[in-house]
């Protein structure tokens, strides 16, 4: 390296210079000032103090190879300079970030290991301007991505949120909680009250997983959606089933999350299955709705919650997001019962839920 | 440099293996990406991309849906229920909704409690429903939960709306209000001005009386961490509804305001304004000496309220019949003079700004109907900034006419404290020679100046002399 050269001939010099070493082997000095504005170099130098000479050359992050680092000390030696206009260092980023895909994302991960924000925020754009407008075939073929997510998989997102398994369940569950509450309140003295359901929890899994299945309200094919839940269970797969006619992937798709069905196994912290899910304000309800059963409830707490129920079982299909919204607000005011993950809790609590029609 | 070097080695070395080089990138480096994407839509089609990217949509924490695109609006709504029910619970930085289809309200507000719910800071609606009367299109209500939102610092509203901000902790954190008013239906957007105790940017946009039943605005600002102010209104004034800017802003420092036509905006109580900029278009349509009067009161009055400016720039026809205040700490002025009141303003304003150093004139055309033949008459008493203070003055659309060479030439003369003075000429006339020899022939009041003469600005061509 010619700057490494001149520091061996001329032994002082003005500036201050900062030894980095990338894994690839090259140990090379740098000018302070342009290497400082990296933040992890920053950092190095200033709190461990390495990087004052050649044996003790700051390392630098794996990802960061020879090529990248030139190009990243490129763009630090301009950007360092301070009272640079606008408009100059929108040409310099342009022009900068002119090379092949392959070796913007190679760049992306150089500056994102070295925390350069800036740089990753500049790679980061352009790469999301590759991404946009395009179908997911031609993404792939620029990044190389492997197409390995089977069909299902693939046709997971879908149009029809109406026949949305779980919102049905929850439908079904609030209109049974109802009932439950009700008949609570008739046999609360007596030992009936408590409901001992010594179905196993693999039971109630594949009970509500199959009378999700056997629901009329799904357009498409029920069978096949069936035999997919049984054996699909243990997979990744999602609840759902595409429709009969697909979209082209590049209009309106959704995904849910594909881990949640991995929790469909039997354990006893599984609660409703639903509890593991990720989605919060789902969470929440269903805690509400279960923290409600073992609370002592007064008849004026009763009728707001029967009645918000009832609106929900009515009109779940076309607004949940908004009733859940409402019945979170409520529940939040309430004290949360956590579930625990003990055995036997679990089961009883699951018992208490009345599954049977 | 090795570079080069490098670089050929390794893409020897890799060419075989064609790598996947992105999806090695981290979690938050995909999410990142995908959150410069223009459209959520965009994002969520990732997720069949392949298995590494089947999750990073739900990650990421901005979300802008847009039906415009999108006639189908049973398929729109669906798909924001579910990106917002299969997102993850991370945070929604940013919401931006805009919808002219939806038809249940109510779910939107769904859609803005998930939002708020999660965090959001920055909340962009656009919500209007055409689906009654074109000419009153269903009003959409801002939930209050927007009001109270803790973590909202940017909000943006352009639709027809109702607000009713709640009396007390009314937007906590919002620091920047864009609304954008066309056409109004109801005056309760006027409340939202004066409910944002933290608020540093507002902009306010519109357009108003087309119909002969829109309600008269009177938008009282109150903030007092208001620092940039922009209004930008146009008005039909065919039914002569003249909407009300009252501005209290104590710490106001940037003031931008675009009417079409004038209305009446005052500035209460701003004595720290820094870079005012005024437009004020003319009303073709009425050369009454009534519109005259209106348009003499609602300048003086404006312009009373932003003589602390230190850097403004006026465009206004008609200014002639308004009482000017005083600009103590004007620095720099940039003037569009229009050919219906040319050098009468220009002379007031050197009059009343002793502290000016710097001066840009354009000298525009104007169809108002007044004659272009102006003489320049000079000013009693020299104005006191251009014996001293000012030093650079430049003028662009010079004509060479009679008029325009008395006013170089006096500010030329009279100018002791010059020292530049650029002239960018429209040179159909060919007049580079012309001008030099007059300019040339100038006394000129400062010796140190230097004239610079341009002909219009796609022509770098230039000429240049001092004194010497």
């Amino acid at each position: 390296m010619s700057e490494g050269d001149m520091a061996v001939i001329k032994p002082k010099m003005l500036k201050s210079y900062i030894w980095l070493q990338t894994t690839d082997g090259s140990i090379q000095q740098v000018e302070q000032e342009v290497a400082m504005f990296c933040p992890l170099i920053c950092r190095e130098v200033l709190q461990k103090g390495m990087g004052s000479s050649k044996t003790h050359a700051i390392s630098l992050p794996e990802r960061v190879n020879t090529a990248m680092l030139s190009l990243i000390l490129d763009y630090c030696r301009f950007h360092q300079v301070l009272g640079r206009s606008n408009k100059e260092c929108k040409s310099f980023d342009e022009k900068f970030i002119r090379m092949d895909t392959q070796r913007l994302c190679e760049l992306t991960s150089a500056a994102d290991s070295l925390q350069l924000k800036p740089l990753v925020d500049l790679t980061s754009r352009a790469l999301a301007r590759i991404i946009e407008g395009k179908t997911p075939e031609e993404i792939r073929e620029i990044f190389h991505l492997p197409d390995d997510l089977t069909e299902e998989e693939k046709l997971e997102p879908l149009k029809n949120v109406t026949d949305d398994p779980r919102i049905r369940l929850l439908n079904r569950l609030y209109a049974r909680k109802r009932k439950e509450l009700k008949e609570r309140e008739k046999l609360k003295n007596t030992e009936n009250g408590e409901r001992n359901d010594d179905r196993s929890v693999d039971d109630l899994l594949s009970f509500i997983n199959g009378e999700i299945g056997d629901s009329k309200e799904i357009k498409s094919s029920k069978n096949k959606k069936k035999n997919r839940r049984r054996k699909d269970q243990q997979k990744n797969t999602c609840l759902y089933e595409a429709n009969g006619s697909h979209e082209e992937p590049k209009s309106l798709k959704f995904v849910c999350p594909s881990d949640e069905v991995n929790k469909f196994r039997p354990s006893p912290s599984l609660t409703l299955t639903l509890q593991d899910l990720e989605h919060d304000s789902l969470n929440d309800q269903l805690e509400f709705v279960d923290g409600d059963i073992d609370d002592e409830i007064d008849p004026a707490l009763k009728a707001q919650i029967d009645r918000e129920v009832e609106d929900f079982a009515r009109r779940l299909n076309s607004d949940w997001p908004q009733r859940m919204q409402e019945i979170l607000s409520l529940g939040q005011e309430r004290r949360r019962a956590q579930f625990s993950i003990n055995g036997n809790e679990s089961l009883r609590r699951y018992a208490s839920f009345n599954l049977q029609t | 440099m090795d570079f080069n070097l490098v670089t050929g080695l390794m893409s020897e070395l890799e060419a075989k293996r064609v790598k996947d080089r992105i999806s090695a990138l981290p979690d938050a480096v995909l999410c990142h990406i995908l959150s410069f994407l223009d459209r959520t839509e965009d994002a969520v089609t990732t997720s069949v991309l392949s298995k590494r990217w089947k999750k990073i949509w739900a990650s990421v924490p901005s979300l802008v849906f847009c039906d415009e695109d999108n006639p189908d609006c049973v398929s729109f709504v669906r798909f924001v229920d579910n990106v917002l029910f299969f997102r993850n619970s991370t945070d929604i930085r940013k919401f931006h909704l805009q919808s002219c289809c939806v038809k249940d309200f109510a779910r939107i507000y769904g859609w803005i409690g998930t939002a708020i719910r999660r965090n959001v800071v920055e909340l962009d609606l656009s919500v209007e429903d055409f689906a009654g009367d074109d000419d009153h299109p269903r009003v959409f209500e801002l939930p209050e939960s927007v009001f109270t939102c803790k973590t909202l610092m940017v909000l943006g509203l352009s639709s027809n709306f109702i607000t009713n901000p709640p009396t007390s902790g009314c937007f906590p954190s919002l620091k920047s209000l864009n609304v954008q008013i066309d056409h109004p239906v109801n005056k309760s957007v006027e409340k939202l001005f004066s409910c944002c105790p933290v608020l540093e940017n507002l902009r306010i946009g519109g357009s108003h009386g087309m119909q002969r039943d829109d309600p008269i605005l009177n938008f009282n600002v109150s903030a007092p961490e208001l620092k940039t102010l922009r209004i930008y209104w146009s008005s039909c004034d065919v039914y002569e509804k003249c909407c009300k800017f009252h501005i209290n802003a104590p710490k106001l420092e940037n003031f931008h305001l675009w009417q079409d036509p004038p209305t009446d905006c005052f500035l209460e109580n701003s004595k720290t304004l820094v870079k005012v900029t005024i437009t004020l278009c003319d009303p073709l349509h009425d050369n009454s000496a009534e519109a005259d009067h209106r348009f003499a009161i609602r300048g003086t009055a404006l312009l009373a309220g932003i003589s602390s400016a230190r850097s403004l720039y006026l465009s206004a026809h008609r200014l002639k019949k308004c009482c000017l205040p005083t600009f103590d700490k004007l620095s720099r002025l940039e003037l569009i003079l229009y050919n219906c009141y040319y050098w009468e303003l220009l002379k007031e304003l050197l009059k009343r700004s002793p502290n000016l150093e710097r001066l840009v004139l354009e000298l525009n055309e104007c169809k108002c109907g007044e004659s272009s033949d102006h003489q320049w008459i000079p000013p009693r008493f020299v104005p006191s900034c251009l014996l001293s203070q000012l030093k650079t003055i430049s003028v662009r659309g010079f004509k060479g006419k009679v008029d325009e060479m008395d006013v170089a030439k006096y500010l030329l003369e009279n100018g002791e404290g010059l020292k530049k003075m650029t002239i960018y000429y429209n040179d159909h006339l060919c007049m580079k020679e012309e001008l030099h020899k007059q300019f040339s022939m100038f006394q000129w009041g400062s010796v140190t100046c230097q004239v610079e003469l341009f002909a219009d600005i796609r022509e770098a061509n230039c000429a240049s002399f001092g004194m010497f």
